[in-house]
This record gives structure tokens, C-alpha cells and sequence, in this order.
């Protein structure tokens, strides 16, 4: 165990980078999420079903091979050249942009239709509605859902590591090659344990703050 | 190495393929029964009037749902080496696969366990059923219809995580088609045909849980 404290350091800037790339895949999932959500609970039928097929595309195939075919299959489709930390947050933004998709259409969805004839009787128009009135209770829904989203984000970038992209599981198993000793593992995972249970128990408090009154 | 996709590349791999897939579908069976024993051991532990033993079980959940399963995948290959346990890497797969999902499951079934309303075991007391047989005979079967949705999903991620077991060279079919695509290099066509695979088998597992759902659960839907 003693071994592995010197590199600790290391550890640690790990553990940032997958911070680092977890937030960063988060902001665009949750740019992806509100598009395609706004697409997803729209009038139009067929972006409706093209919403439907990328959620479920994105739910019924390992995040590893969606990796994989960013990584290896969009540099052949647009002769562009992806380093590992490019094609890994491409590919986390879908994953979690799926995700995103149904925590902000349960998020709509949760607000009653009244609310729109309501607000349709006072003559605002769908965004005037969206923005004052629908989206501030939909927050409630989304907001705990997309705590989770990053949860697994988190977790889910240490596949990143697959292709090269060294994070804090990458850093690991590069000091466990070179010291042969488990302990750089453990330490990972109690990284990954402290930032996804912190996460875990804030995403908790604000669910109960959300749940006084029925909206 | 010219065309983008190339059509008959599952044809000429289809032994590889077919191979791989049904390593994936195997090696998702047993992880899920896996997850299973583990799931039940946990919530059995959770439950339980022991301090210690709630706190154990309380320990395994959170450690397990807020890591990553990858690292249970090398630490069980490369971990138990270290203390002459000396396992095949489907083996080490399956535990860790297991042991991962079987935090989901205790969480699971701790739900389904709490939907069930308290009278029903007063009720299979007040009827002289010793704990253990009103857990089994009247609580587990209601428990199964409340939490089959749940569990279902949950097969699902399993069979997905299934993929992770390609970096200790489990022969399943993620790892089948990174070699087809290393050696051809047609990453894209390779890695599509991968793609619509799991995607066919979940959409299979999705739609016949929902029929079991809808047969088994469907009349008495929202009686607990």
C-alpha cells in the first residue's frame, strides 16, 4: 500500500481529468438533451420518431461500442482525425444526451396540460410559455434526473480509457503496470466513490427540496 | 481500407460474429444470475436486524453503485492473480459483472420490498406462516409483479456491460469485432454491424419483458 503514495499526486489529476471530461460531456448532453427534448414533446411526428430512434439507439448499445465507432468510425465517415479526448467526449455527449432526452421530456410532460391552455388564454405564445411557466416546473423533474446523468457519466468515462484516453482508471492501471501492486485500483475507486456518492447525497437533498406542495 | 461500408463483411466473418454474440448472450446469462445471488445476498444483509451485518450490506450497495465497472473487471483479472487465485477472464468477468449488478438488484428488491404493504405480513403471521414462508409464499410473488420492470432494465445494462469484458480478451462479440476491424480495417462497417446487433437483442429482451409484464402482471396491475 505504502507503495503507492508517491503517486498520489497522479492519482489525483486523474481524477480531475475525469471530472474534467464528465462536466464537459455533461454541458453538451444537457445542450443535446433540451434540443431534442423541445423536438421530442413537439407536435411534429416524424422528429418525434427521429428522437425516439436516437434515445433508443443510444439505450440499446453499449457505450463502449459507441465509443468505439466514434473513435474509429467517424474519422473514416469525414476524413477528420480525433484524438482519444475529442472522440470520447463526442461520444459521452450522445450517451448522456440520450439520457438527457427523457429526464427533460418526463420534465415537460410532468406539467399538466392545463398549464398550457391556461397560459394559451392569456395569449402566450409556445416559447413565452416553455420559458416562464413550463420550464421552471420542469426543473423539479429534470434537475435530480440529470444529477444521475452525471453520476453515470463519471462512471461511464472510465470506458473512455479503452482507447487510450488516460483518466484517473487509465492512470491506475498505468502505476498498478509499473509498481505491481493493486493499491493504485483501490485508490481509484475510492476516488470515483467520493465523487459519485458526494453527487449521490447533493442530488438527493435537492430532490427533497424540490418536493414540498404538488406542483 | 476504400469503401465506407463494405456489405459482405459480415458475411465473410459470420463464423466470428455469431461466435461472438452468442459468447455475449452466454456470458450476459450468467452474469445476470449472478447479479441475482448477489442482489439477493445484499438485500438479505441490508435488511438485516444486525448492525453490523445492515451496515455491510448498506457498504456494499453505495461502494458498488458509485464506482465504475471497469474497474471490477481488471481488478478481479489482474487482483486475484496477485493472490494465487488464479481465474479464466470469463470467470473474472462474470463476477465482477455480478457483483456490480447485484448492488442494482438489492436497491431493487429493497423497493419492491417497501411497495408491499406491511399488512399482508401481519396478515400471513396472524395465518401462523413462519417468517420465512410468508417471505417466499405471500411477499416474493407480489415483490416479483412490483419490481419486474425494474428488473428487467436492469438484465438489459448487464447484458450491455457485458461489452467492458473485451479488455481482458473475453472472446464475446465487442472483442470480436475489434480484431475483424484491426485486421481489416473496416472499423465502421465492423463496429455498425456490432451495434445493430445489441440492438436487436435488447429490443428482443425489451419487448418480451413487456409481454411477460403484460401477461403475468397485467391483471392485477396496481393491486399492491
Amino acid at each position: 500500500m505504502e507503495r503507492v503514495l508517491p503517486y498520489l499526486g497522479l492519482l489525483v489529476r486523474g481524477a480531475l481529468i475525469t471530472l474534467e471530461i464528465s462536466t464537459l460531456s455533461l454541458v453538451f448532453s444537457l445542450l443535446v438533451g433540451v434540443l431534442v427534448g423541445l423536438v421530442a414533446t413537439s407536435r411534429l411526428s416524424v422528429a418525434r420518431a427521429a428522437a425516439r430512434v436516437y434515445v433508443e439507439f443510444v439505450r440499446s448499445v453499449p457505450l463502449l461500442v459507441q465509443i468505439f465507432f466514434v473513435y474509429y468510425g467517424l474519422p473514416l465517415m469525414f476524413r477528420l482525425n480525433l484524438s482519444p479526448y475529442q472522440a470520447a467526449t463526442i461520444a459521452l455527449s450522445l450517451y448522456g444526451g440520450a439520457y438527457m432526452v427523457e429526464a427533460v421530456r418526463s420534465g415537460i410532460q410532468s406539467v399538466g396540460k392545463h398549464q398550457w391552455e391556461a397560459a394559451r388564454a392569456l395569449s402566450l405564445g409556445y416559447w413565452r410559455t416553455m420559458a416562464h411557466i413550463v420550464a421552471p416546473q420542469a426543473i423539479r423533474v429534470t434537475l435530480p434526473a440529470a444529477i444521475g446523468i452525471f453520476i453515470s457519466l463519471l462512471k461511464g468515462s472510465s470506458v473512455a480509457s479503452i482507447i487510450g484516453f488516460v483518466e484517473l482508471l487509465q492512470t491506475a492501471i498505468n502505476i498498478r503496470n509499473s509498481i505491481f501492486s493493486l493499491s493504485p485500483l483501490f485508490v481509484a475507486g475510492v476516488l470515483y466513490f467520493l465523487m459519485c456518492y458526494g453527487l449521490s447525497r447533493f442530488g438527493g437533498r435537492i430532490e427533497g427540496r424540490f418536493r414540498y406542495g404538488a406542483s | 481500407m476504400t469503401s465506407l461500408f463494405d456489405p459482405g463483411l459480415f458475411w465473410r466473418y459470420r463464423g466470428v460474429i455469431v461466435a461472438g454474440a452468442a459468447t455475449t448472450l452466454l456470458l450476459g446469462a450468467c452474469s445476470v444470475e449472478a447479479s441475482f445471488v448477489f442482489g439477493l445476498a445484499g438485500w438479505l444483509l441490508k435488511a438485516s436486524k444486525l448492525r453490523a451485518c445492515a451496515w455491510a450490506g448498506s457498504a456494499y450497495v453505495e461502494a458498488l453503485r458509485n464506482t465504475p465497472d471497469l474497474l471490477y473487471i481488471y481488478g478481479l483479472y489482474f487482483g486475484l492473480v496477485t493472490v494465487g487465485v488464479t481465474l479464466s477472464a470469463f470467470t473474472s468477468a462474470v463476477l465482477a459483472l455480478g457483483i456490480q449488478g447485484g448492488a442494482y438488484i438489492a436497491e431493487i428488491i429493497r423497493g419492491a420490498f417497501t411497495a408491499v404493504s406491511n399488512e399482508q405480513r401481519v396478515a400471513a403471521r396472524a395465518l401462523g406462516l413462519k417468517p420465512w414462508k410468508s417471505l417466499a409464499y405471500v411477499e416474493l410473488p407480489q415483490m416479483l409483479r412490483v419490481a419486474f420492470p425494474a428488473l428487467g432494465n436492469q438484465v438489459i445494462s448487464t447484458l450491455l456491460g457485458t461489452a467492458l469484458a473485451s479488455v481482458i480478451a473475453v472472446p464475446e462479440l465487442t472483442y470480436q469485432s475489434q480484431i475483424i476491424g484491426d485486421s481489416t480495417y473496416q472499423y465502421f462497417s465492423v463496429f455498425s454491424v456490432d451495434a445493430v446487433i445489441y440492438l436487436v437483442l435488447v429490443q428482443i429482451l425489451t419487448r418480451l419483458f413487456h409481454l411477460i409484464d403484460h401477461l403475468w402482471f397485467g391483471p392485477w396491475r396496481g393491486t399492491v
